[in-house]
């Protein structure tokens, strides 16, 4: 088509010439406009997904992403949004840690079928302060990162945007040590953290719990991903369920960091919530920088 | 020496051209400030607002001396209204430029709106009232290189809230008016327009998942012709390969065609106009939705209604694809007849429907609309089955007598509301029934009352409003209404919605307050809507013009 265009456009010479406008202005805009169209069309042709794979991890130590991605049970357009998290998780084998969030508008309890409680204090803190209710759902954030002044981004822009922070060497390294007594559900966790870049501002220590696994209603408009308008034994995954230590965390070091250092913390957190499956939970770390928000490096360990 | 005379002499020249410049100088602007204070309200589901005030303002400085002009715009939201995306929070100067026109050339640099025919490939705009500014960043060159011939450029970037858009966009827009061009032909009965345009967004592509093209080119062409009473207008728009989230990442080129005739005489006007859609979303940053990075704008072809029940279902048009068509018959019944009364009465009666597209798959072994294929094949003039929106109505104006006049409309609305708001709620069919009745009490006193009814089985079923506005020209008004979702199968969802208003008005600034509970909603301004939260408290308008 760009072709055809371009075959109409070079007539424009004929018509200008008709009218007697043999001027700078005229040759002038010809060329401008030919050129315009030539570099203007890229008509991509099938297939159209690419074939290599994401990465191939060839150091010990890897960046991992920290994908938060803001969902809802009454949301329809939530499922494809799982997907898309899911084949990024299956392209970037370990370096993807994934929380979804239940909050807002598409979280809120509705009879018969949608009377689970998704929503967590965690979650909703999450989801007002960074405002993806009021953007809408699906949505996410990569990182806690500000990508062209927002740091709310929609689903079909994570492969990007992860792809390109993954490009990047890893700044830190988070080692986890963990003790759970199943008889009084208490967790002991310790985080060991390697940096390998120098950082000016605080950083801060977060640790999540989430809960793979949980059957139960979801509302869907796509075909594709299920039964339309609702799958009744859609599998959640990765919900959000407390944060061990608050939902901002605590400091890890209140003077930044330096390359070479180690710092360590310990949480210590009870489960109280007796209809949490433990054998399908996660815990999941992440350090960040107090100033901007912006994830340093997350991992994730199994609580059993 | 000589270069202090000559330094001088510069100087000197400058002050005299600047004061020149400046004597011919204008500055003119608007301020405007919406700030609402929020109070909870469980019932409505108005939540609690931190900061319980929130506030939207904005002020526009315009320059202009001579051929040049300047201006800029200052926005604040500390922090952003209820209803508006809050990544607008904070403030700063999003929109400056500088613009020059000498003759037949026009430069623009900085922020700048634009449209290139009825706007289905560029149309650069503001819609405060829906958050929507999705203006560009660069330059912009109009040059008329002959009489009847008019030519556009640009280049730039959008604005995204604070920031711009990754995208950049650029565009051509050629338009020829026959009837000025040739001496021949200005004197003629019909009046011909012609017109083209290019546009293209570049996007690098970071995706690992699929291979997207980078630059996405699209054209359109357009005719408008005038003869006598009758007016015909159409537009056809191609668009290449532009997987995007709103298309969910198919590959299939877009177009779309729209097609108006008119006929108008006095007492009588006729409109019909039909359009197709499909796969036209457009936007700079492809995995943007909502309202944000927007480069062109599809029209819905309904009746914008106003009346609060009457807009309950408004229809925005549905970028993916929609065939859509829209009849309007304005009738003046004449004076001294007997339906016609002592001043006429004047009918308008429109139609409006809009169907999917008729969409069948690639291939067997390919699902309809499976990313990273073509998603699927469509017939040009198939009409798919299912309806998104159909909406029949009659509105008749008459004037009683010196002091009473009415308005009464009936419509019967149905709305796809799994389609249009992207719930899975089903469809909605509604019979909605308005009188508008004005009693002028003096010249500048009036009242106006609007009872209205809205008649449904489904969503929240039936509601009923009333409003009583007292006008006192040209300067104050009051008002109080309520809607009451008395049809409600809930008890406690039997709610009523009440408001109070007043205003004031002078010279030209404007105060408004408006104290009330604000339902959930969806609000359209020319085809493109907003979701809106419940909300309950003072609303203060104040708007100025300098």
């Amino acid at each position: 088509m760009c072709r055809l265009l371009t075959d109409y456009l070079l007539q424009l010479p004929v018509i200008f010439n008709f009218f007697k406008m043999k001027n700078i202005f005229s040759i002038a805009s010809i060329i401008v406009v030919l050129s315009f169209i030539i570099v203007s069309c890229d008509v991509i042709e099938p297939p159209f997904t690419q074939n290599g794979s994401g990465t191939t991890p060839t150091d010990t130590v890897k960046r991992k992403i920290l994908l938060e991605d803001y969902t809802g049970h009454l949301c329809p357009n939530c499922p494809g949004a799982a997907i898309i998290a899911h084949q990024l998780m299956d392209l970037y084998p370990g370096q993807i840690t994934l929380i979804t969030i239940h909050a807002g508008y598409f979280a809120k309890l509705v009879s018969p079928n949608y009377m689970t409680d998704f929503k967590c204090t965690t979650g909703n803190d999450l989801n007002t302060f960074f405002g993806v209710d009021l953007i809408g759902n699906p949505n996410g954030t990569i990182n806690r990162k500000e990508f062209n002044g927002s740091k709310i981004i929609g689903p079909d822009d994570w492969p990007s945007k992860i792809s390109e922070l993954l490009t990047l060497a890893p700044e830190a390294d988070i080692n986890i040590t963990k003790n759970f007594n199943n008889n009084t559900s208490t967790i002991e966790l310790t985080a060991n953290v390697d940096f390998f870049n120098d950082f000016q501002n605080t950083i801060m220590i977060s640790a999540y719990l989430t809960e793979d696994s949980i059957i139960d209603y979801q509302k869907n408009n796509d075909p594709l991903v299920g039964a339309v308008p609702e799958i009744a034994d859609y599998v959640h995954m990765h919900v959000l369920r407390a944060a061990l230590n608050d939902t901002w965390g605590d400091t890890l070091s209140a003077n930044g960091a330096i390359a070479g250092a180690k710092y360590s913390k310990t949480i210590s957190y009870t489960i109280t919530n007796s209809n949490w499956n433990k054998n399908q939970m996660h815990i999941v770390v992440f350090i960040y920088d107090a100033e901007s928000l912006e994830v340093i490096q997350s991992e994730e360990i199994k609580l059993k | 020496m000589n270069k202090f005379f000559t330094a001088a002499l510069l100087i000197m020249s400058m002050t005299s051209v600047a004061q020149n410049v400046l004597q011919n100088a204008q500055i003119h602007g608007d301020f405007q400030t919406d700030f609402q204070y929020y109070m909870a309200d469980s019932a409505i589901g108005a939540d609690t607002i931190p900061e319980k005030l929130l506030s939207n303002g904005y002020l526009n400085l315009m320059f202009s001396a001579g051929n040049f002009s300047a201006g800029i715009r200052y926005e604040n939201y500390n922090n952003v209204m209820l209803g508006f995306d809050p990544r607008y929070k904070g403030s700063g100067i999003p929109y400056r430029f500088a613009s020059y026109s000498h003759k037949d050339f026009d430069i623009t640099v900085g922020n700048y709106y634009e449209q290139f025919g009825s706007g289905m490939l560029l149309r650069i705009y503001e819609e405060r009232s829906l958050g929507i500014d999705n203006s560009l960043d660069g330059i912009r060159l109009r040059f008329k290189p002959y009489k009847g011939i008019y030519l556009k450029g640009v280049i730039g970037q959008q604005r995204f809230f604070f920031d711009k858009g990754e995208g950049i966009v650029r565009g051509i827009d050629g338009e020829v008016n026959l009837n000025e061009l040739n001496d021949k032909w200005s004197g003629s009965k019909l009046r011909t327009t012609i017109g083209g345009s290019f546009v293209s967004k570049y996007q690098p592509d970071k995706n690992p998942i699929y291979k997207l093209p980078e630059n996405v080119g699209s054209w359109a062409g357009r005719i408008t012709l005038n003869y006598g009473n009758w007016m015909l207008n159409s537009e056809y728009a191609y668009k290449v390969n532009d997987p995007s989230t709103v298309n969910k990442m198919i590959y299939k080129p877009g177009e779309a065609l729209f097609a108006s005739l008119c006929y108008s005489q006095k007492g009588l006007g006729i409109t019909l106009s039909a359009k197709r859609i499909d796969n036209m979303n457009f936007r700079s940053d492809r995995t943007v939705t909502g309202n944000a990075l927007t480069m062109n704008y599809l029209p819905a072809l309904t009746k914008p209604h106003t009346y609060t029940l009457l807009a309950f279902y408004p229809y925005a048009t549905q970028p993916n694809g929609e065939m859509a068509l829209q009849g309007q018959l304005n009738y003046k019944i004449k004076k001294n007849t007997t339906l016609g009364g002592k001043y006429g009465t004047d009918i308008a009666f429109n139609y409006s429907r809009a169907n999917a597209i008729d969409m069948q798959k690639v291939n067997d072994s390919t699902a309809l609309m499976q990313p990273g294929t073509l998603g699927y094949k469509s017939d040009f003039f198939a009409i798919g089955d299912e309806l998104y929106f159909e909406d029949v109505n009659i509105e008749v104006s008459h004037k009683f007598n010196k002091k009473l006049k009415g308005i009464f409309t009936w419509a019967y609305l149905t709305y796809n509301s799994d389609v249009i708001e992207g719930h899975t709620d089903g469809t909605f069919y509604s019979h909605i029934g308005v009188a508008d009745i004005t009693y002028k009490i003096t010249p500048t006193k009036s009242l106006r009352l609007e009872a209205q009814h809205l008649m449904t089985k489904q969503d929240k079923k039936n509601w009923a409003n009333v409003m009583l506005e007292f006008t006192m020209a040209p300067k104050w008004f009051i008002m109080a209404g309520d809607s009451y979702n008395y049809g409600n199968p809930v008890k406690s969802k039997k709610l009523h919605y009440y408001t109070f208003g007043f205003g004031y008005t002078k010279n030209s600034s404007r105060i408004a307050l408006t104290y009330g509970k604000q339902r959930e909603g969806i609000v359209c301004v020319g085809g493109v809507c907003r979701n809106v939260p419940a909300s309950y408290g003072l609303l203060v308008t104040i708007t100025s013009n300098f």
